[in-house]
């Protein structure tokens, strides 16, 4: 590999130059083109704008093949010329500063999103980054620098394939807005941490906004690698003044900030959009001299989703890896893995996270199904509603790939054993894919029985790592836990093991703890034991239920004595807030107590707290000494009308409000039949529809519940009802009331056309109207007989209408 | 045109209090707060939220239209083309959660479990929000670095445009077969979790950033 650029940096500061594309536009370049066809075009133009910069002071010039792929001009009609404009950009930065300064070809994103928030998928992204890279490097850059990437799917993409195209450092760039964020919220040191461990040989960040906007991300990537950082900020925010892009920051205040970016241990120093030779300039003389700060900072283990980063092993506190997206035993989730659906699998994986893992193992393998397909979805799926890393696990090294290739951070593969065959086929995915990999001590002969045979198996696991160039630091190895029923021994030979990995390998260590209680009763008293002993002998990393939570409790107890939790600072926090959520209840209700609350018969009470599941048996209750009829209406419809006034005080909201409904209609179904015996009627008719055209029919739901709660029969007629249906049942059920629904003011008239129509024939009936857009004056100039401005109100109105008739 | 098919999402659980009527800085009982997070978290298992964006360069601005390069599409109206008239590029949008949220609602209902269901519309109310949001602030960033500001994303049937314009932003984006997202003769969107919108480019010289929009969005709840 060329590695000048990268001897340069380790003695000196290297400038790099301002902005390309905003030089070009002052030039006269017309958006109607792609900035890359002026290498062709006006190959001079260019060259003069890289020798200004190099005079300036830029030691490394940058190429104008930011949009040079097949995908960006394509817009031109000009895919076909991606090896031709992306070799003339190298070679006119070359021209410009020859063999005294670097050429850094440039590769921008490709405008679309990749999956799974796009389109395209993640091949796709890598063979159009390949066949960049594959021409800037044949064409003789020193250098490939990805630059501006908001979306770590697609810089992985990039990443990956500029490193199988290129033997030239790759420099990666992101950029960063508000919230130290990318686009699709990376932080800087998760991107730091993925792209490390892709192989990037220098990290940094470019354009976002002016030096100042970047500041705190450039603090935050020095402090998260160890790698050398470059740093390009836009010569401030830009603005257009007639109709001009102008870029306000002063070269000499981009140079101050330089200083302190190279303070921070900035290497590779610069600028970006509106930038100018003057920038460039006042940004070189500022670091003329300065020697590079050498960051020698120790890093454990970290594994990333999208936008979180998790820390594994040393002494810190161990983690959890939740166990439950997993089809064995479950057949729910078998069916739903099967089916290609992920609703249980997104749900699990939001519970875990909530419940507090930090890690969620991912494991789609059903017999007879397309492992790779599904563990793509699968990944996608988990990644779109939880940040946590995941484990991706399986044995198959195909639905391995396609999990990695899906992923969107750094993932632990779950796993390799020590047998040859394993080892060969899955540890290059993990070097390719820059995961970390859990070594399980198992060989060719199965698991060894002793705690030293287990070392072995993992020392040779570490030996064969090693030698696909995988860092000791990303493996996890699991001694393997067996149930203890069968052999007496066996939990103590896993413990000892654990202990030797630690103490002669300095490797992290997991361990999936249920299997030792297997075929035993109270299974969890032994897992939980058992997790606690591990836990003390220096286990790192726990695959284990976190729903379970007495399991939990354990393992943050297990924390503190085994010395991982410092200050007890995850226990305390843990359990002040369970010890914080009890006390909150007992004065709470002591309090409710005091006040000397309104007290109200058991059956209001009921209704009014909405105790649904209770209401049945409390109606059943006091049926044996009151009248079915007289439950409803001294206590069911008073309290229906209290939670009326809670509701409209403000005091209730809707969910209340229709916990209280659901509460009556349960109470109403037990005592329906005695009312029915007793010959007791109905408080009236009312046939309820949204009308025609219109689909939105929730608050006409509502408004049928609680009429029906109030005694009313109610005829629902559904949504997108045509005007004569409506007439037509309501002449059918002898209606007193229609009640009509419409959310738009597109879909109001037809309330007008039904009042008419039941004018027109002199019917019988009155006709309330509500909905969102629907007000008192619209119901009025309508001729409407009430409005509903919410379901309390329409059935009070309902309620005089029809009494009004009486 | 930017077509997304997964989009993440966060759901803002004091704007899921809001459209459930909570008012001001009222607490809410826990059986309550949990009850809203369980159906939440139930919700971001199965909805689906995607979304498609298209930025047109304005052409010229008349009265009642706005008129863009490259394309038949027109703007139209006299208020929208106001609210416009410093704008040289507007970006159209439309996004949705799917279909399926629908459906469960009207089993929770038809299970007397209305509480249930009308929490669940409350949070679809804020996942197609959230959905949008994302768009919006993917939109807002791409403006800002090519010396843009935007302004708040408006949408047909609310006050400042109307409503038919649905229809004609749907054939823009194509969202029917994109997106599974359909305008109904009434001119409103299926599923019933929808936007549909427009966002104004402003040259960042002409008008600086308004903070906390002007109530004019589309809210499809």
């Amino acid at each position: 590999m060329k590695t000048e650029i990268l001897n340069y940096i380790k003695s000196k500061i290297l400038v790099f130059d301002g902005a390309m594309g905003t030089e070009l536009q002052k030039m006269g370049l017309s958006e109607n083109e792609p900035p890359e066809i002026w290498n062709i075009k006006k190959p001079e133009l260019i060259v003069k704008i890289h020798r200004a910069y190099f005079k300036a002071g830029a030691k490394a010039v940058t190429t104008n093949t930011f949009g040079a792929n097949r995908m960006k001009l394509a817009e031109y009609g000009l895919a076909h010329r991606v090896e031709e404009l992306n070799t003339a950009g190298v070679r006119l930065a070359r021209k410009a500063v020859g063999s005294e300064g670097f050429v850094a070809a440039s590769i921008g994103p490709l405008g679309v999103f990749i999956e799974p928030l796009g389109e395209l998928s993640f091949d796709e992204a890598y063979e159009i980054f390949f066949e960049q890279a594959k021409a800037l490097t044949k064409a003789g850059a020193d250098a490939i620098i990805l630059e501006t990437m908001s979306d770590l799917g697609e810089i992985r993409a990039a990443l990956l394939a500029v490193k199988d195209a290129a033997d030239i450092p790759v420099i990666t760039s992101m950029t960063y807005a508000e919230g130290e964020r990318t686009l699709t919220g990376t932080d800087p040191e998760t991107a730091a941490v993925v792209l490390e461990s892709l192989g990037a040989d220098v990290i940094g960040v470019n354009c976002s906004g002016g030096p100042r906007e970047l500041e705190k991300v450039v603090e935050i990537l020095c402090s998260s690698t160890n790698l050398p950082i470059l740093v390009e900020p836009n010569a401030g925010m830009p603005e257009l003044i007639n109709g001009c892009t102008v870029f306000k920051e002063s070269p000499q205040n981009m140079a101050t900030f330089a200083r302190k970016f190279a303070s921070f241990g900035a290497v590779m120093i610069g600028s970006c959009c509106g930038s100018t030779p003057e920038h460039t300039a006042a940004i070189a003389g500022e670091l003329k001299g300065l020697k590079p700060i050498k960051r020698t900072k120790h890093f454990p283990l970290r594994v990333t989703g999208r936008s979180k980063t998790e820390k594994i092993g040393g002494s810190g506190f161990p983690v959890i890896i939740g166990e439950r997206i997993n089809p064995t035993g479950k057949k729910h989730l078998t069916d739903e893995i099967r089916e290609g659906k992920t609703t249980i699998i997104k749900a699990e994986a939001i519970s875990q996270e909530k419940a507090g893992a930090h890690l969620l193992d991912v494991n789609v393998g059903v017999p007879g199904v397309d492992e790779p397909l599904l563990m793509k979805t699968a990944v996608q799926a988990v990644q779109s509603v939880v940040n946590t890393p995941l484990v991706l696990d399986s044995s198959n090294p195909q639905a391995l790939e396609a999990g990695l290739k899906a992923y969107h951070g750094k993932a632990v593969v779950n796993s390799v054993t020590a047998e040859a065959e394993s080892m060969e086929k899955i540890l290059p995915l993990v070097k390719r894919y820059g995961a970390a990999v859990i070594g399980l001590c198992l060989n060719e002969r199965g698991i060894p029985e002793s705690a030293v045979e287990r070392l072995a198996a993992a020392e040779r696991i570490l030996s064969y790592a090693e030698k696909f160039g995988i860092h000791s630091q990303n493996l996890i190895i699991d001694s393997l836990t067996l149930t203890v029923s069968a052999e007496p021994r066996s939990a103590l030979v896993t413990l000892e093991s654990i202990e030797l990995v630690k103490e002669k390998l300095g490797l992290s260590t997991v361990l999936g703890v249920s299997n030792i209680s297997y075929g035993l009763p109270m299974r969890s008293m032994l897992n939980r034991a058992f997790l606690a002993a591990a836990l003390e002998r220096g286990l790192d990393a726990a695959i284990i239920n976190p729903l379970d939570e007495d399991m939990m409790d354990i393992f943050y107890a297990g924390a503190v004595i085994a010395g991982r939790d410092k200050n007890a600072e995850h226990y305390v926090k843990r359990f002040s807030k369970i010890a914080h959520d009890q006390k909150e209840k007992t004065p709470r209700e002591d309090k409710e107590k005091l006040k000397g609350e309104q007290t109200f018969h058991p059956l209001m009470e009921a209704v009014i707290k909405g105790e649904k599941e209770n209401i049945a048996a409390l109606v059943e209750k006091y049926l044996k000494d009151i009248k079915p009829m007289d439950i409803l209406n001294k206590y069911l419809i008073p309290a229906l009308e209290e939670v009326g006034r809670k509701y409209e005080k403000g005091e209730y909201f809707l969910p209340q409000l229709m916990l209280s409904a659901d509460t009556m209609q349960e109470a109403f179904k037990r005592l329906k039949p005695e009312l029915e015996k007793g010959g007791e009627s109905s408080r009236g008719t009312v046939v309820l529809a949204t009308v025609r055209g219109d689909i939105h029919d929730i608050g006409k739901n509502i408004v049928a519940i609680m009429l029906r709660n109030h005694g009313f029969n109610v005829v629902d007629l559904g949504k997108n009802v045509p005007n004569e249906k409506i007439i037509e049942a309501a002449k059918e059920t002898n209606a007193e009331v229609i009640g009509l629904s419409a959310l738009m003011t597109t879909t109001m008239p037809r309330m007008g056309e039904i009042i008419d129509m039941i004018k027109e024939n002199n019917l019988p009936f009155k006709v309330i109207v509500g909905g969102a857009a629907v007000t008192e004056k619209y119901a009025q100039e309508i001729g409407a007989d009430g409005y509903g401005k919410d379901a309390v109100a329409a059935v009070n109105i309902v309620s005089k209408l029809i009494e009004g008739k009486n | 045109m930017f077509i997304l098919r997964q989009i993440p999402i966060q759901l803002d659980y004091s704007e899921v209090y809001r459209y459930l009527g909570l008012k001001g800085n009222k607490s809410v009982e826990q059986n309550f707060s949990n009850l809203v997070r369980e159906i939440g978290d139930y919700a971001l298992s199965f909805m689906e939220p995607r979304g498609i964006y298209h930025t047109l360069k304005i052409e010229s601005i008349e009265k009642d239209r706005i008129f863009f390069r490259n394309t038949e599409f027109q703007l139209k109206g006299e208020k929208i083309a106001r609210y416009m008239s410093k704008c040289v590029r507007i970006t159209f949008l439309a996004v949705t959660i799917g279909e399926e949220i629908d459906s469960v609602i009207e089993q929770l209902f038809n299970e007397g479990k209305s509480a249930e269901a009308v929490i669940l519309d409350a949070v679809g109310s804020d996942a197609v929000e959230q959905a949008a949001n994302w768009i919006d602030n993917a939109i807002s960033r791409q403006a800002k670095t090519k010396g843009f500001v935007t302004l708040s994303r408006v949408s047909p049937g609310y006050g400042l445009w109307n409503i038919e314009a649905n229809l004609d932003i749907s054939r823009l984006l194509n969202t029917e077969d994109e997106i599974g997202l359909r305008i109904l003769e009434s001119f409103q969107l299926v599923p019933r979790k929808s936007v549909i919108a427009a966002k104004g480019w402003v040259p960042a010289g002409v008008i600086r950033e308004k903070k906390g929009g002007d109530s004019l969005e589309n809210r499809n709840t």
